[in-house]
């Protein structure tokens, strides 16, 4: 009997995984698939869970290498990067499943009509969207254990132990977030902040390699031992007394972490139910039809909550640009290469980042969209837009960005950061077309993995060949302004190449 | 003698998805004044109809007029002067229906919003206007691409299954406004595969299977040719599908 009802349980389970991944897939994509694009849906999303695992691993792989070899002293780098790096795709993934899963009811209307008490089906629910994670939490552990020969045992436990907390950390979080998010109501202030939570492990990650990195960071025996997270450190130098108290503290951690996820494991499962607390009362303002496109794809862009975090991003590494500029200026160290590292490790990836802004937003209103085409809208109106949009937060980044440059004495970056929002605006271009004609072909452009790893590899190189351009003409003479004439020669090419391609599809 | 003028013209229409054909060769015309019945089973290719003459899908071949006008030569005019309700209303879910108005009238550049208003009041909706789309029901969602739809009084209408999910009382509604739009000189392309509805509403019909046109004629005209009491069997007749179900039901027996 025991043996059936488990069985029982375990298809449950696997049914309610296969609809998460897929509803989490499909969720911004058209709706009103061919059959065909269905299958292929299927098929994509079921494989997302390792397109996402992979790439994680990869790179997990080159910090705790980086973190062994460069920083070995340094004990507390190697655990905390660890679980920097897992609360990312745990916490991410989590809010995309959610996203998905809360289009429809059709997963909690499933569970809620089965025969079966309610803590099994919030057990059911938790045990999904942990299985529907296991690629992510299972990478870092077969990382970790590949790379205990070079890094020893006792970082390898350490790391561990870090990966634990760190899944518990974001369950926690999301539940949280999520539980506050749905109380607020998608339109409510209080929700469109929690919606910016999102960038939470973008920042964790900066910060550990940002500031931890660059930072001596010296404790004391008793932090060592007894203090959560920190004792991780005495974990990877060996310390016996740390490791039993850590253990204990992940034991603890993991517990009110899956208590406080199975609690909101239904409720990440299930639409948004949400009654405005006032009457509606009919108040409509016309304006200029491009005025209401940006103001539609603004409020469309910070009440997503998988997206509204996106547009934070570049905003980060502004931050981190600040920081270092301080950093730097209090070490003494400043010189024309510093700064030409730091323009390429930290402006291009503000000009990478504001280049996928455009797909970001179409992607909002993916489900909008096909009726979007049908209103009496030039080609350029929804795409001036999108442009308009996405222009405001990459200038807005580089305006910042460029005044700290000009603070710690090197202006003249602010110029090179400008004329690449020509980059961007052909991105927006390039992203219009890309959408358009996925809308005409029956959304096959949008759902298959290769077609949307065709779309991001062309668009580096929208944004990539100018700005690689650049940086080559930078390191070679020494100089900011010599590649310039290149660089909008380059850009404006594509820009006016791309606005072509554009002005024929309509 | 009553000249007939054409609000709407699909000629030669073939629509494919891969290799497969949703619509084959498809031709028929609207006039003005009239209420033009698309029906035909599910899968038949009504909606891939619909969307080649809204532009959503690429059209394989075949051309699409509107009001004398090339959709292809004059995408905005054609749009402007049509209303759609798709099959689903998929809108721009995170906006509020007073949102999505605002948008739909700046785009559609209307000078006032009584109209819109008053469509608002007349499906009973003004109480959901702050709620986000997403957290609307059906019917209401549909309510929403209903009052998008008509707000600008267009010439001519394309619905799609339009009463999905509506109530008994915004059926009655909206069909009395189909049928004084069609007395006032507009045009209605209406798809459904259900008849009764069809028979009620329609001047002329065009049945279609598998992508093609099976019959079209007046509601009368047709019944005589057919040989059917009702469309309904005029609809089986045509699609071959009377013997089909008599096997079903024996079957069931």
């Amino acid at each position: 009997m025991e043996g059936r009802r488990r069985s029982f349980n375990s298809i449950l389970v696997k049914s309610v995984v296969k609809e998460l991944l897929y509803q989490g897939y499909v969720a911004s994509r058209l709706t009103g698939m061919t059959p065909g694009d269905i299958k292929k849906a299927i098929r994509a999303s079921n494989r997302s869970r390792i397109f996402i695992a992979v790439p994680f691993a990869i790179v997990l792989l080159v910090i705790v290498l980086e973190g062994y070899f460069f920083f070995k002293g340094n004990p507390l780098l190697f655990p905390l990067a660890v679980l920097t790096w897992t609360f990312m795709p745990t916490f991410v993934t989590v809010i995309q499943l959610s996203y998905g899963a809360s289009a429809g009811p059709q997963i909690r209307e499933f569970l809620s009509t089965l025969p079966i008490e309610r803590e099994k089906v919030d057990g059911i629910a938790a045990g999904a969207i942990i299985n529907a994670l296991s690629y992510s939490i299972i990478a870092p552990v077969a990382i970790l254990l590949i790379s205990t020969p070079v890094v020893g045992v006792w970082r390898m436990i350490s790391g561990l132990i870090a990966d634990a907390i760190s899944v518990s950390l974001a369950l926690i979080l999301v539940s949280l977030m999520m539980k506050v998010y749905r109380k607020a109501g998608s339109t409510n202030r209080l929700s469109a902040i929690i919606r910016i939570g999102i960038v939470i492990p973008i920042l964790l990650l900066s910060l550990s390699f940002g500031y931890f990195q660059t930072s001596v960071i010296r404790l004391n025996s008793i932090e060592e031992t007894f203090v959560p997270i920190l004792n991780l450190a005495g974990v990877a130098l060996g310390n016996v007394d740390a490791l039993s108290f850590s253990i204990l503290y992940c034991v603890i951690i993991c517990f009110l972490g899956y208590v406080a996820f199975k609690k909101a494991s239904i409720s990440l499962l299930s639409p948004l139910e949400l009654v405005s607390s006032k009457i509606g009362r009919f108040n409509v303002t016309v304006r200029s039809p491009s005025i209401a496109m940006i103001l539609a794809d603004f409020r469309q862009i910070t009440r997503s909550p998988r997206l509204a975090g996106f547009i934070a991003v570049p905003f980060i590494y502004v931050l981190i640009t600040i920081f270092q500029g301080f950093t730097f200026r209090s070490t003494g160290v400043k010189n024309i290469l510093q700064t030409q590292v730091q323009f390429v490790s930290n402006v291009l990836p503000v000009v990478a980042i504001s280049s996928f802004l455009a797909y970001v937003l179409y992607l909002t209103e993916m489900r909008g969209f096909a009726y979007l085409e049908t209103l009496p809208l030039s080609v350029y109106t929804n795409v001036k837009s999108k442009l308009i949009v996405v222009l405001t937060f990459y200038l807005a980044s580089v305006s910042i960005m460029g005044l700290s440059y000009l603070y710690f004495g090197n202006g003249v970056i602010i110029l090179p950061m400008l004329i690449m929002s020509l980059s961007v605006a052909a991105s927006v271009f390039y992203t219009a077309l890309y959408f358009r004609y996925s809308v005409r072909s029956m959304m096959v452009g949008v759902v298959g993995i290769l077609n949307q790893a065709v779309f991001t590899v062309v668009n580096l190189f929208v944004f990539g060949i100018p700005a690689a351009i650049y940086s080559a003409g930078l390191f070679l003479t020494n100089n900011f302004f010599a590649p310039l004439p290149y660089l909008i020669i380059a850009s404006l090419a594509e820009l006016l190449f791309l606005a072509r391609l554009l002005a024929k599809s309509g | 003698m009553q000249t007939y003028e054409e609000a709407l013209r699909v000629e030669g229409l073939v629509v494919k998805y891969a290799e497969k054909v949703a619509v084959d060769g498809l031709t028929f015309s609207i006039a003005k004044g009239s209420v033009y019945g698309l029906l035909g089973p599910n899968g038949a290719g009504k909606s891939s109809t619909i969307k080649a003459i809204m532009g959503l899908v690429k059209r394989a071949a075949g051309k699409v007029s509107v009001l004398g006008k090339d959709v292809d030569q004059q995408p905005i005019f054609v749009k402007s002067n049509i209303g759609l309700v798709p099959e689903n209303p998929v809108l721009l879910e995170s906006l509020t229906p007073n949102e999505f108005f605002e948008l739909i009238a700046s785009v559609r550049k209307l000078k006032d919003t009584r109209r819109m208003m008053s469509l608002v009041n007349a499906f009973e909706f003004e109480e959901f206007m702050d709620t986000p789309i997403a957290s609307l029901s059906l019917g209401n969602k549909q309510k929403c691409a209903v009052v998008a739809a008509l707000a600008h009084e267009p010439k001519v209408l394309i619905l799609d299954e339009p009463f999905n999910g509506l109530d008994v009382r915004s059926v009655r509604i909206f069909k009395d406004i189909i049928s004084k739009h069609a007395a006032n000189g507009g045009a209605v392309l209406f798809s459904t595969h259900i008849m009764e509805v069809a028979e009620k509403i329609c001047d002329v019909v065009g049945i279609i299977d598998h992508g093609i046109k099976v019959a079209e004629g007046s509601m009368q005209g047709l019944k005589e040719s057919i040989h059917g009491s009702s469309l309904e069997e005029v609809f089986l007749k045509v699609t071959n599908m009377e013997k089909e179900i008599e096997d079903v039901l024996k079957g069931l027996e």
